[in-house]
């Protein structure tokens, strides 16, 4: 199999659908797959990144929590637009593999891919 | 040329699964090879064999079956998405103890390597839907 590379780019917010956790899954997929993968969160995923996220409260799993696995699966950073963060004010969070990237670079990463999958 | 298809989004809520379709159909009439169709989110709702719209509108989950008589290609359902929204074959829902199964013929429930696997091995990848 050659090694196709893959963005799985995200742009729905956490928890208010299914999109953002799904395209989480296909991320861990990719991953235990051996692909080579990368996750970008733009829009209103990066809302993913704000500390104390107590989801129990909506009887969900906590996003945040799986995403602080994903060096363990093989993804060392996840990219994180900075437009998206600065509009929403949110500042990096520093216990997750945030890796915050400009706009030129967003579009290299696009560009670099074979495919992208946006959730 | 190897095609592979991502579908997201269920019939009549979206336009894009029927898009998807008449996408599928045109590349193979004109001679492409479709390689997998792979069905995951709400997309998952077009391989419901009970899935009834009125006698004078698109029947998505028929057509796709129509296609799979006629071309050799996979129709794939995400297992784990599927269970979610209630979409089953015979084997998990004795698995699961559940009264009923709707999984349509041609359809198959598989994990997301075979969505990783397409993307992999197609020249070409297209998603439908959101």
């Amino acid at each position: 199999m050659t090694n196709k590379s893959i963005t799985i780019v995200i742009s729905s917010a956490p928890y208010s659908s299914s999109s953002f956790r799904e395209g989480l899954d296909l991320v861990l997929a990719a991953c235990t797959f051996d692909r080579d993968v990368n996750l970008l969160l733009r829009d209103n995923a990066v809302y993913a990144l704000l500390p104390g996220q107590e989801t129990t409260h909506i009887d969900q799993k906590n996003l945040s929590q799986i995403m602080k696995a994903l060096p363990i699966y093989g993804l060392p950073d996840i990219h994180v637009c900075k437009t998206s963060l600065d509009a929403r004010g949110i500042k990096n969070a520093p216990d997750l593999p945030a890796k915050v990237i400009s706009e030129q670079e967003v579009n290299e990463l696009i560009i670099n891919s074979h495919n992208v999958i946006r959730f | 040329m190897k095609i592979s298809v991502l579908v997201l989004s269920a019939p009549f809520d979206s336009q894009s699964s029927y898009t998807a379709l008449k996408y599928c159909e045109a590349a193979l009439q004109s001679g492409k090879t479709i390689h997998r169709v792979f069905f995951y989110q709400s997309g998952v709702h077009n391989g419901s064999a009970i899935s009834t719209p009125p006698k004078d509108e698109v029947n998505l989950h028929q057509r796709w079956r129509a296609l799979k008589e006629t071309y050799d290609l996979e129709l794939i359902v995400c297992i784990a998405a599927a269970a979610r929204r209630g979409v089953v074959d015979e084997s998990e829902a004795k698995r699961h103890g559940l009264a009923a199964h709707n999984l349509g013929e041609h359809f198959e429930l598989s994990g997301l390597g075979q969505l990783i696997e397409a993307q992999a091995l197609s020249d070409r990848f297209i998603t439908f839907g959101s």
